[in-house]
Order: C-alpha cells, then structure tokens, then sequence
C-alpha cells in the first residue's frame, strides 16, 4: 500500500497539512503528554496537602502516668506514621474530656480502665472512633488510626501469650500459634506454567495499554473526519477525485496518515500514562515484545476505526455532522477501554461477550490481554480479526466515497 | 475540422439529469471535436456545472449517452483516462495549509504516478503557466489573493500536458491582465492541438476564444454549432447579440 506512489502521494499531503494543523496535533500530543503527568502532580500535591485534626480524649488517668503514659505516647507516634503513610497529616491533641474536643475531624476516646484491662489476660479493652461525616480525607485518615490500635493489638496478643506459656511453664512460639497457615502468593499463566513477578507484573501493566488505545481512537476519529468532510468544504473535492487516483487510494492514504497520527499521539499517551503512574508511585513494568503487540494493535485499530469514520464522513454534509455522529464510536470505544482497565473482557458471559466481539475495538484490547496472559493463539485470532474488520470497512467506505454523494451538498 | 471519421474528444447525447425530482438537464447533447475550443455559455443555473461534473464522471447522470475520449466516464475504464484530462472546478480551492509549491508537487505527483522527476517537470511547468513568484510559491495558499490561488489551480490543470481541458468559468475573479494570459495560453494550446470545454458568461470571451459554441438554458441546447453559424441563425453581428436573441423569447426587454 505503502509502495504505491499514488497513496504516497496522499499521504504526504495529509502529514504535511497535519503537520501544520496546530489545533489537532497540541490537542492529539501535547495535551495528554502534558496533561495527565500534570494531573498526577496535581493530585499529588493535593492529596499530600490534606491534613486532619485527631482528638484523643483520655479518660484512664492511667495513661498519663509510668508505662501508661509512655504507651499513650507510642500510640500517637504510631497513629501519625500510619495516617502519614496515607499522605495525609495529622495534627493530634489530646484531651481530658469529651468536652473540650468538640470540632476535631476523628474523635478517639479512651475511657477509664483501658490501660488495665489491655494488660490483664483476657480482657477486652475499649476505645470509640468517631468520624467527622462528609469528610473524604477524614475516612482516608480513620484507616491510618485504626491500623495503630490493630498493631498495638497484635503487641498485646504476644505479650499475652508468653505470659500465659510462663505460667504454665511451657514452650510457646507466638508467632506459630497466631499463624497457623501461611499463604505464599504466585501466579501462573493460561498454559499452567509458573509466572515470575516481573511477567505478572507485564500482565497489569498491559491493561494499561488496553486503556491507552482509546486515545488512539480520539484523534483518529478527528482527522479522518475532518480530511474527508473537510475535502469537500474546503473545495479541494472535486480536484482530487477528477485526478488519475482511485478512491481506495485516496482512502489508504488518508488512513496511512491517520497511523502516523495515531502511533504519534499512542506514544505521547503512553508516555503520559506511565508517567502519570510513576508519579502516583504505582509500580509496573513493560516487556519489549508487548509494546510491540501494543504497537500492532495501535495501527490495527487505526486503520479500522479510520475506515469506520470514512464511511460516516462520507454521509455527512458538514464536519460538524460527522463528528457528532463519530463521537458516538468514541464513546463505545472509550466505555469498551475503560471496561477492560477493570473487567476481564475474555471472561464476560457469552451474550455480552458475543456482542463486544462485533466491535472492532474489542479485539485490539483483547489482542493485548490474550498475549499478557500467554494465550499467543487468542491474540493472534484477535489480530486476524482486527484486520479483517478493516478490508471489510474499507470496502464499504470506499463504496461510500461517491464522488456524487461527497460533492453535492444535502440540505 | 468537421467531417473527419476522427472521435470526438466529447460526444453526449441526450444526457439528463434530475436532482430531488428537479429537471436540470434535459436532453443536453454536445459534440466537441478534438482540437476545437467549445464554449458552453448559458445565464445564472442554466445547467452548465451540472453538464460539465456529468462528463468529467463527477456525478452519474440519469439518461442520455456520454463518450469523452472515447470512454464512459462511468465506466471502470474512465480511470485510465483520467490522467489525459485537465479540469478546473467553478469553485475550487488549492489545499491552504500546503505552500503554492507543495501544492503543485501533490498534483504532480498523482498525476505521474509517483514519478519524482516526471513529477519535477510537471511542477515548473506549472509554475512558468501560473506566473507566480518564488517567494510567492513558498508560501501557504492561505496567503493568496482570489487570482494568485486561479492561478496556481491553472498551473495545475494544465501541467501534465492533457489532451481534454475542461475548465468551469476559467478567467472569472481574474484581473484584467491574468485573463488575458489565460486567453492567450488557451489559444496557443488549442493551436498545438489541445482540445478545450470552457463555460462563461463572458460573450466577448467567447467571441475571442470559440471555435464551436453551445448555449445552454433550463438544461437544453438551444443551440450549437460555429460561431459564424450562430451569428447567421439569429442574424446577429456579435454572439453577444445572438446570445441575447437566443434567449429572448424568455428574457422580455
Ligand atoms: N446539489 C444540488 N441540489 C439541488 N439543486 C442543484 C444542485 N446542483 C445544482 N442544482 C440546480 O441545478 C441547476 C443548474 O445548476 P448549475 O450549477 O449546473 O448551473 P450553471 O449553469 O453552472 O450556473 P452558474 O452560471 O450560476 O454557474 C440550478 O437550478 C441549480 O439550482
Ligand atoms: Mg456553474
């Protein structure tokens, strides 16, 4: 396709005329480059920025005294890192009554006897956690509180169990005895074979890339449709179709610019997301063979979604038309990406699964996941798939493309 | 010219065509030989757009017989006869955000098939028949002034050398010396053999160019034939006036 010197032709025309359309490619490239990076940072420092106020009401007089006061202050500590680690900080006070502790975010009380009770053997000791409602950063924060008190709980447990072995004078592991089964976790692939970490992390990063390819589909829905509705209002039309080039050509050539424009803004994107990832510090690692099923998917994907839109830009009479309408295709395709980021899509029931495999953006999701998980066969029926999509709607756009239907304008 | 067993570069015969049930042409037949400028004139909707997009197979038409060089523009031969054509839209545009240059380059090389050094030749060709400056073809057509992009379109249409030019009203938005240029290279190309269907409204343009005329009105040939012939018919002293008597029995003065 490539080789002919007729779609050649078109294609450099488009890249240059795309190249020089700002508009598109700051809002194809430099948006989401910039974008979702910034929006990590943004949230980062948001989330980083939040803080809470933590009242402790001690009633146990106690706890203000010797090892009570002692454990009082390891609480706290404990309470800090542990609501710090959640990028949240923490102011504490601490209070005599109940009273004076009016408008904290999260109120702890603890009343009399706790200190007593949590050392003696088989007592329960109490406290009460209140949670300012409405409040996002205070439910975030509560967990960090909450987690302090189970730490200091497991303390207890131990101390517990090694006063009760003493008594009894007989020889007691804690640690045993509290974790009568472990769980060592792996994971595997399709064929049975072990995963390592580094592979299994592959697996999460690649849905990643399924998500990356719905801002393949944006901007490939954009240019096709304003390349070809454009042609006409822009009175280049009828030049273009009296010239010796067929229409499948003129197509080819749109859709091999549509490819540069979407590898360009897949890569941006791509860049952008894992950014936006390293920046929310969320782990993930990449395989050089699954960028390249990612990259093969990127062009699958172009290609038949361009020829897609070439056949709904055919029938529309202004460009506005034909985005509207091919806004409806970036929605299908945006809720299929975002469903693959949290569903596995080659696990639905057989009616929904039926109905998604229609839609040529499934299987440039499913090529990536059925390769993440080792299932080359499935990722390559996926890629015949894609491709056949195309030929097919490239046939029907090409017959769309009258010259007729592109050149008289409907009122 | 006339009785040579030589084909038309155009033949149509009885060509209709209705749009949402609206009669445009009705029954339009012409007959242009090869070498011949034939200007097709006719007032505001007559038919003449319409008439031309039919033969260069832009839209399909509903009856009629059409051959121009020899082919059915809608038949799958017509693509090898595309490049043998030149033909200017009435409303035409080059592409605005390609310098002039680039402009040619693109037309260039569809035209020679993605040839670079054919499409080299086609390229400063059109630049000597447009007449535009260097600095000028640097520049994005966004640029241009009405004439100056007229002017790189003809350079385009004209580039490759084609046997049949069809060109939609080619001197209207153009001054006074860029038309005249246009007439000029119009008559030196015909002279070389090229064949020429241009409309216009303009009968001192066609007075000056013609060497067959045809006036179209509500999508009929009310006439055709030399332009002698038409002045004979309707006992006129300038086609302007045969023009005007041509069409007299509907416009009432
Ligand atoms: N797409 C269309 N839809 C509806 N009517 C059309 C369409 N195209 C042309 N027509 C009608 O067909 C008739 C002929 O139009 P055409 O453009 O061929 O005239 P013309 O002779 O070229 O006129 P002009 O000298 O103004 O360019 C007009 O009445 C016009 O309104
Ligand atoms: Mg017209």
């Amino acid at each position: 396709m490539i080789t002919d010197g007729r779609v050649r032709a078109i294609a450099w025309k488009e890249i240059k005329d795309l190249s020089r359309d700002y508009r598109t490619l700051i809002s194809v490239v430099i948006l989401p480059l910039i974008g979702l990076p910034g929006l990590a940072l943004l949230t980062g420092a948001l989330v980083s920025s939040q803080y809470v106020s933590i009242g402790i009401v001690v009633d146990d007089e106690k706890l203000y005294i010797g090892d009570g006061k002692a454990l009082l202050e390891e609480v706290m500590s404990s309470i800090r890192s542990n609501v710090a680690n959640l990028g949240i900080q923490a102011y504490m006070s601490i209070f005599e009554n109940i009273d004076k502790a009016r408008g904290v975010d999260i109120l702890v009380f603890i009343p009399k006897g706790f200190y007593t009770n949590l050392t003696s053997i088989d007592r329960t000791a109490r406290i009460v956690i209140s949670t300012l409602v409405g409040s996002p950063a205070s439910d975030l924060a509560v967990r960090g509180v909450e987690s302090a008190f189970y730490s200091l709980s497991g303390k207890v447990i131990v101390n517990r169990i090694e006063e009760l072995a003493s008594m009894a004078s007989i020889e007691v592991d804690p640690y045993g005895l509290l974790n009568p089964i472990s769980i060592q976790k792996g994971f595997h692939a399709a064929s049975g074979a072990p995963v390592s970490k580094f592979e299994a992390s592959v697996a999460e990063a690649a849905k990643i890339l399924e998500f990356s390819l719905f801002f393949v589909v944006n901007p490939t829905v954009v240019f096709i449709s304003d390349s070809i509705v454009g042609e006409r209002e822009r009175k280049t039309i009828e030049r273009l179709l009296v010239a010796p080039v067929l229409r499948r050509q003129i197509l080819a050539g749109k859709m091999v610019a549509a490819g540069f424009l979407g590898l360009i803004s897949a890569v941006a994107d791509g860049i952008g997301i894992m950014v936006y990832f390293m920046l929310s510090g969320i782990s993930f690692s990449l395989s050089s063979s699954i960028i390249l099923v990612w990259l093969l998917a990127v062009i699958g994907l172009v290609f038949s979604t361009s020829a897609i839109v070439a056949i709904v830009a055919s029938r529309s009479s202004t460009i506005r038309a034909a985005q509207n309408a091919s806004f409806l295709i970036v929605m299908i395709a945006l809720s299929i990406y975002f469903a693959a980021l949290v569903v596995d899509l080659s696990k639905l029931p057989p009616s929904i699964s039926f109905i998604l495999q229609l839609i040529p953006f499934t299987h440039a999701a499913l090529m990536i996941h059925n390769y993440a998980l080792g299932r080359l066969i499935d990722a390559m029926l996926n890629g015949a798939i894609l491709a056949l999509s195309w030929l097919i709607f490239l046939y029907i756009a090409a017959r769309a493309f009258r010259s007729e239907s592109l050149i008289m304008v409907k009122t | 010219m006339k009785g040579t067993d030589e084909t038309p570069a155009i033949k149509a015969d009885g060509v209709t065509k209705s749009i949402k049930k609206k009669k445009i042409l009705d029954g339009v037949s012409i007959y242009v030989p090869k070498g011949s400028i034939y200007v097709l004139a006719g007032p505001n909707g007559a038919g003449k757009t319409t008439t031309i997009r039919i033969l260069v197979g832009l839209i399909s038409r509903d009856s009629g017989k059409v051959e121009v060089l020899g082919v059915e523009p809608q038949s799958p031969e017509w693509d090898k006869v595309k490049s043998k054509i030149g033909y200017l839209p009435e409303d035409a545009s080059p592409y605005e955000r390609l310098s002039g240059w680039e402009n040619l380059l693109f037309t260039a090389l569809l035209y020679a098939d993605g040839d670079r050094s054919k499409a080299l030749n086609y390229v400063n060709k059109a630049i000597e028949i447009s007449g535009l400056s260097r600095s000028d073809l640097s520049r994005r057509t966004s640029s241009y002034s009405k004439g100056m992009k007229r002017r790189l379109l003809l350079g385009q249409v004209l580039m490759h050398e084609p046997e049949l030019v069809i060109m939609d009203e080619p001197t209207s938005g153009l001054d006074v010396f860029t038309a005249y240029r246009v007439k000029r290279l119009i008559k030196e190309l015909a002279r070389k053999g090229t064949t020429f269907l241009i409309t216009t409204h303009d009968m001192k343009e066609a007075e000056e160019l013609a060497s067959r005329v045809g006036f179209i009105h509500e999508g009929r040939i009310v006439f055709e034939g030399e332009p002698g012939e038409a002045l004979d018919m309707y006992n006129a002293e300038t086609l302007e006036e045969a023009f005007v008597r041509a069409f007299s029995r509907d416009y009432r003065w």
